[in-house]
């Protein structure tokens, strides 16, 4: 079964992301940048798919030159093919453009299965997945947590989680799409050696973004950023507790005490 | 703005989801300054006592019976919904940023080529144009957006941040909608909804929790929080990637895809309060925080709040509590 994967590399905030002077984006430079989470779920899966039942796996990711990185890490934790469509940071591009021109790309290869994380760290839409499966008119599932292929009926049979612990069983014709949710597999592990290995020596496709766009027509964003501000916890409503450890804890427990709650 | 709204209804097992309330009570506070019509969509089979229930709450209900709706897959939704939104003509599709939302908005805007706005905290009209505010980065910054104009749009809001009123007024207009289906067509097919399983403890009925996240950093770690929760009578529950790397059991996850629970009191360790986290905690008690990050999203759901290493906070907790408890 041939499978694609679709990578998002994410920044890793701690504190406060800095916001850009114009307010419209955030200002990536310093911080380290890693594979959204849930795609490295979604890159094992399928790699556990195509070692049990043959086919290979390809990586694809949008975004700068950055990118190459987890498009490397793809490679060196087994997938056969890698694909950049790039774009520079600062081009204002939402999820729309983004699934539009990643359907562009994937329609060229045949395929049974496209998977993508659930969701990406950064902007939490939950947005790609079920919009690349309608430009491709292929039927999807999302927050997959058990997938199991069904070869002589061209189908799979999968598990996609509800809430408060519900799950759906779903049968798909393939081809199809599936986003996957944490906690179906153990992402394996790269080795630094190795990934260095694959930086040295693998190969990415790369493929322009422009001509993807001048093949088959415009696309435009269907939104747009006005302004990002800091979401901060208001300390008029939380009572911050500092000093020592000790003095922490004797502020906490007198508290708990006279709530009733020790 | 003028126009009408409609709320896509989602149920489980005959009973509306309190998400859909959630939504019509709080858009009941968004649209209060416009001349917006709330109708609503429910799509199932035999559930004409949640009809009933429903129409009670907006001003036209639409009722969409057929045996292939009685359980929710994005296909058939899909198609039941294209031709009845093309002849109401809504500008506002809304429905909760849940699974069924996120399976099925971002599909449904697409096929209609709308714009789609996920897991909104509000929105609001200027003139023609519309703005939401959303989260990024896990709840440390938040965005405003417009969406680039359009006759409708899709917006998914998220669960929890509105509280159903149960406000019912004279059960209103109920349209029923026929479906034609191509049933041979369908692509993807409904075998069966697994209940939750029912093993270990069941951690909604604990007094007190002692929530372990991620910042923990490994399984034998977790024995720091346990000696908390052994000196307090709690117990131990944890974050979705505690639970994913296998520090805790699957019936100890708070938040969305776990449990829901009301404590009197909930410690949370090293965790960052993402709203799929905080939506299964935030109405505890007495919430208390404990993280060395000042600006995790965590501190604006606690009530006391606690910056720094939890490998130095928590076991200086822990032998005062064992101190008091058993004096010398
Ligand atoms: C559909 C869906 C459903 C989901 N359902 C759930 C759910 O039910 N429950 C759930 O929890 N999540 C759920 N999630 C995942 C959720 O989005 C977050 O990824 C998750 O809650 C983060 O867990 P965390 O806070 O433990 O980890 P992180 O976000 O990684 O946070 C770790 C925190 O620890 C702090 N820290 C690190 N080291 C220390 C230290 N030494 N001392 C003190 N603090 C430290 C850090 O500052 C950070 O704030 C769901 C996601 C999706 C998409």
């Amino acid at each position: 079964m041939e499978v694609f994967v679709c990578l998002r590399q994410t920044a890793v905030v701690k504190e406060e992301p800095k916001i850009q002077p114009d307010k419209k984006g955030v200002d990536l430079s310093g911080l380290k940048r890693h594979l959204n989470e849930w795609d490295a779920y979604a890159l094992e899966e399928a790699l556990l798919l195509t070692q049990r039942y043959g086919g290979d796996v390809s990586v694809i990711s949008l975004g700068p030159k950055e990118v190459e990185d987890v498009l490397f890490h793809g490679l060196a934790a087994g997938a056969k093919k890698a694909i950049h469509i790039f774009v520079p940071e600062r081009e204002q591009i939402d999820n729309w453009v983004i699934a539009n021109i990643l359907s562009r790309e994937i329609k060229k290869y045949p395929f049974d299965l496209i998977l993508t994380g659930a969701q990406a760290e950064d902007d939490g839409c939950a947005e790609i997945g079920a919009t690349l499966a309608q430009l491709l008119k292929i039927p999807h599932a999302s927050l997959v947590m058990k997938v199991i292929y069904e070869p002589d009926a061209k189908s799979i049979k999968v598990e996609r989680e509800l809430e408060e612990g519900y799950m759906d069983v779903l049968r798909l014709r393939l081809p199809a799409l599936l986003t996957i949710q944490t906690g179906i597999n153990q992402p394996r592990y790269v080795s630094s050696l190795r990934l260095r290995r694959f930086k040295k020596a693998g190969t990415i496709l790369r493929v322009s973004f422009d001509e993807l766009i001048s093949e088959a027509g415009d696309v435009y964003p269907k939104k747009e950023v006005v302004r990002l501000y800091p979401s901060r916890p208001e300390f008029s409503k939380v009572e911050m507790l500092g000093g020592s450890p000790e003095a922490i804890s004797d502020q906490l427990i007198e508290l708990l005490i006279s709530k009733g709650v020790l | 703005m003028r126009g009408k709204i409609l709320v896509i209804v989602e149920h489980r097992a005959k009973e509306i989801r309190e998400i859909t309330w959630e939504i019509l009570s709080g858009l009941k506070s968004l649209i209060d300054n416009y001349d917006m019509e709330l109708q609503a969509v429910v799509l199932g089979h035999r559930i004409d006592s949640l009809v009933g229930e429903l129409a009670e709450s907006v001003a036209k209900l639409y009722y969409i019976g057929d045996e292939e709706l009685e359980f929710y897959t994005w296909e058939r939704y899909l198609y039941a919904l294209i031709p009845l939104i093309e002849e109401v003509g809504p500008k506002l599709i809304i429905m909760g940023h849940t699974s069924t939302g996120m399976d099925l908005a971002p599909r449904l805007s697409a096929a209609m080529d709308s714009p789609y706005i996920p897991d909104c905290l509000n929105f609001r009209f200027d003139g023609e144009d519309l703005f939401v505010t959303r989260e990024l980065f896990g709840g440390k910054l938040n965005s405003e957006i417009k969406a680039a104009k359009n006759k409708s749009y899709f917006l998914t809001l998220r669960p929890g941040i509105f509280t159903p009123k149960g406000e019912k007024g004279q059960q209103k207009q109920v349209k029923g909608i026929a479906t034609a289906f191509d049933k041979k067509g369908f692509l993807t097919q409904f075998l069966g909804l697994l209940e939750p399983p029912r093993e270990g403890i069941d951690i909604t009925k604990a007094d007190i929790i002692i929530g372990v996240g991620r910042g923990v950093g490994d399984r034998e770690k977790v024995k720091v929080v346990e000696e908390l929760a052994k000196v307090t009578g709690g117990v131990l529950a944890g974050t979705r990637p505690v639970i994913d790397s296998g520090w805790l059991p699957k019936e100890r996850q708070v938040g969305q895809s776990g449990k829901i629970v009301k404590p009197k009191l909930y410690i949370a360790c090293g965790i960052s309060g993402a709203s799929q986290h905080t939506i299964g905690m935030k109405k505890s008690e007495i919430i208390i925080a404990v993280n060395n990050d000042p600006h995790a999203p965590i501190f604006k759901v606690a009530h006391y709040g606690i910056v720094g290493d939890l490998f130095e906070i928590l076991p200086a907790i822990t032998s005062k509590i064992r101190s008091v408890k058993s004096p010398r």
